[in-house]
C-alpha cells in the first residue's frame, strides 16, 4: 500500500487516479499513525512553504517521516512543494525551516530577463543524470514534464540532484538520494512520462519492502 | 530544451451538457461531458479547460439522448472526468468563494479560473492565491474591443460593462497574485476570424505572468500568431469539436511557424490494442497498454519533427 498524505495541501485526487492508473494500491491518509502500514510514502503539496511547514507540524508529521522515511528507510515520494520541503529553508512567505533532508534553499526563481515569466508553467524538458535507472528507468528519451511553480531548490549537494530543466538557468526538476524522491514536476499531470515515474517508485517501493 | 508553447483545448458545459459558442450568446450542443475529455485524454494534449457556463441551474432534459446523467451537477461531472484526465486541469464557471474553489481542487482541478469573483471581491483572489498558491489561481478576463479602440472588461458572461481598461485589470490582479491569465474576447468569440493580436500583445506587455489567449481560431494556422503577439499559451473551443485530429494539426501548424511545441501523440490503434492485450494477458501489460507507456512504437508515433 502507498499512503498518499493528505496535510490539507494540494489536489490529492489526481495523484490517486494516476497511482490507481499504475495499479497501485493508494490510501490516503490524515494521521501519521496509518503510515506504519505502508510501503511507500508520497507527500504532495500546493501553497506557500511556511504554510505547508506548519500544517505538517501541527498534524505531527514531521517526526513521523523522520522515523520512517529517514530511521525506516521507507520509500517517498515529494510532489511539487513536498519536495521543496525537503530543503534545510525556504523563503517562500517569509523564512522558515524546512524538514532539512536536504542541505539547500527554497527560493524565488531568477528572472534573466525582464520578460520572464513567472511562474514558470508548462512542459519543459528534463535531462537525467543515470538516465536509465531509477525514477527515470524506461523512459527512452521522453522526458518533458508539467510544471508550475515560482519557487525552486537551490542545492550544493549536485549528488542528489537527479534531473535538472531550464527555466531562466538551470532549475531542479527532481531529487534521489536512494529510497527518497522528490520531483519539481508534477508527475501525476505528465501523462505517460509521469505515469512512468510514478510507476518507477510504486515498483521502488514493493522491492524494498 | 525550453519551456514549450502550450496547446490548450477548451470546453464549454451548459446545463451538463457541451456545447459550442458564438459571442457568448448563442449555445449549440455538441454532446455529453465525458467523451471529449476521454479523447483528449489519449491525445495526450498539453492541458485541458473546462468551463461551466450554465446561467440558470437547471438540467436540458430534453436532450436525455446525450446521456449526461441524470443531475449534472457540476461537481460529480468534474470527479468523473478528472479520473481520465491525466494533464493539468483548469476548471472555471459558478466559483463565488474560496470553498467554492476547495471543492474544485479536492475533485481534481489543478487551477481555478475566476472571473465574477475577481471583479465583485477582489480582496478573495488575494487570499485564494496566497491559500493555493499563484500557479493555482487563473484569472479569466472577457474583454470587448471599442471602435475608439480600447479594450474593455466585461462581466456577467461579456454582457455587464465594467468600465475598466484591460491592462490595468491585469496588473491589479497580477499584484493581488494571481498566476496566470485566459484572455477572452467577446467579439472574436465562435466568430473564425483569428485571434485579436492587438489585445494580446497589449495584455502580455503589461504582466509577467503567463497569458492565454484564446477566442476566434478559425485554422490551425490561427494559432502562431497568438504566441507572435506574447501569449505563453494558446487555446481555442470550437475548433477541437468541428476538425478532425485537432491536436495533432494544431501542433504541426505552429512547429511550421516556428514555434517550439510538445510533440503531439497518437494513439494505438483499437485494433492494435486487442491483438497486444491478446500476447500479454496480465493485467499490468494490458494498463501499459491503455496508456501507452510500454509501447515500443512510442518513439516514432510521437515524433513530431
Amino acid at each position: 500500500m502507498i499512503a498518499l498524505i493528505d496535510s490539507g495541501l494540494g489536489n490529492l485526487s489526481s495523484i490517486r487516479n494516476a497511482l490507481t492508473q499504475c495499479g497501485s494500491d493508494v490510501r490516503i491518509v490524515s494521521s501519521a499513525s496509518e503510515l506504519k502500514r505502508a510501503n511507500g510514502v508520497i507527500l504532495p503539496g500546493v501553497g506557500s512553504f511556511g504554510d505547508a511547514m506548519d500544517k505538517l507540524r501541527q498534524a505531527n508529521w514531521i517526526e513521523a517521516l523522520d522515523d520512517e522515511v529517514r530511521g525506516n528507510e521507507m520509500p517517498f515520494l515529494g510532489i511539487c512543494l513536498g519536495m521543496q520541503v525537503l530543503a534545510s529553508h525556504g523563503l517562500e512567505g517569509g523564512d522558515s525551516c524546512g524538514l532539512g533532508w536536504i542541505d539547500g534553499t527554497v527560493e524565488r526563481i531568477e528572472p534573466a530577463t525582464p520578460t520572464t515569466r513567472l511562474p514558470h508553467m508548462g512542459w519543459n524538458d528534463v535531462s537525467f543524470e543515470r538516465e536509465e535507472s531509477g525514477m527515470s528507468a524506461g523512459l527512452n528519451g521522453d522526458s518533458v514534464f508539467y510544471f508550475m511553480h515560482s519557487f525552486s531548490i537551490r542545492t550544493s549537494s549536485q549528488e542528489v540532484v537527479k534531473g535538472v530543466t531550464d527555466y531562466s538557468g538551470p532549475v531542479t526538476a527532481c531529487l534521489e538520494m536512494e529510497h527518497i524522491w522528490a520531483t519539481q514536476f508534477h508527475p501525476e499531470k505528465s501523462q505517460r512520462a509521469g505515469l512512468r515515474v510514478l510507476k518507477n517508485f510504486v515498483r521502488m517501493a514493493e522491492e524494498r519492502r | 530544451m525550453s519551456l514549450k508553447s502550450r496547446l490548450i483545448p477548451v470546453l464549454l458545459l451548459k446545463n451538463g451538457l457541451l456545447v459550442r459558442s458564438q459571442q457568448f450568446v448563442t449555445h449549440q450542443i455538441i454532446g455529453n461531458p465525458y467523451n471529449e475529455v476521454a479523447r483528449f485524454s489519449e491525445w495526450c494534449v498539453d492541458e485541458l479547460i473546462y468551463l461551466d457556463i450554465t446561467r440558470s441551474g437547471d438540467a436540458d432534459l430534453r436532450r436525455d439522448d446525450l446521456k449526461s446523467g441524470d443531475r449534472p451537477d457540476f461537481l460529480s461531472i468534474l470527479e468523473t472526468v478528472a479520473t481520465t484526465c491525466f494533464m493539468p486541469l483548469t476548471v472555471g464557471g459558478g466559483i463565488r468563494s474560496i470553498q467554492d474553489m476547495r471543492d474544485r481542487f479536492y475533485r481534481g482541478a489543478d487551477k481555478v479560473t475566476l472571473n465574477t469573483l475577481a471583479l465583485k471581491q477582489p480582496e478573495v483572489i488575494t487570499r485564494a492565491a496566497n491559500m493555493f498558491g499563484s500557479q493555482a489561481i487563473v484569472l479569466s478576463v472577457d474583454v470587448r474591443s471599442h471602435p475608439t479602440g480600447e479594450y474593455e472588461v466585461m462581466g456577467g458572461n461579456g454582457t455587464i460593462r465594467t468600465g475598466r481598461q484591460v491592462e490595468d485589470w491585469v496588473r491589479e490582479m497580477e499584484s493581488r497574485g494571481v498566476g496566470e491569465v485566459l484572455l477572452q474576447s467577446v467579439d472574436r468569440d465562435g466568430m473564425a476570424g483569428g485571434y485579436d493580436c492587438e489585445l494580446i500583445r497589449r495584455v502580455s506587455n503589461a504582466v509577467n505572468i503567463p497569458v492565454i489567449c484564446c477566442s476566434g481560431v478559425g485554422r490551425f494556422e490561427d494559432y502562431a500568431a497568438g504566441i507572435e503577439a506574447g501569449a505563453s499559451a494558446v487555446a481555442a473551443a470550437n475548433i477541437w469539436h468541428f476538425k478532425e485530429l485537432s491536436d495533432r494539426q494544431g501542433k504541426r501548424a505552429l512547429a511550421a511557424a516556428g514555434v517550439d511545441v510538445r510533440r503531439f501523440y497518437v494513439p494505438p490503434r483499437p485494433s492494435v490494442l486487442r491483438g497486444r492485450r491478446r500476447q500479454r494477458p496480465s493485467s499490468s501489460r494490458s494498463l501499459d497498454n491503455r496508456t501507452g507507456l510500454n509501447s515500443t512504437a512510442l518513439q516514432e508515433k510521437g515524433a513530431l519533427a
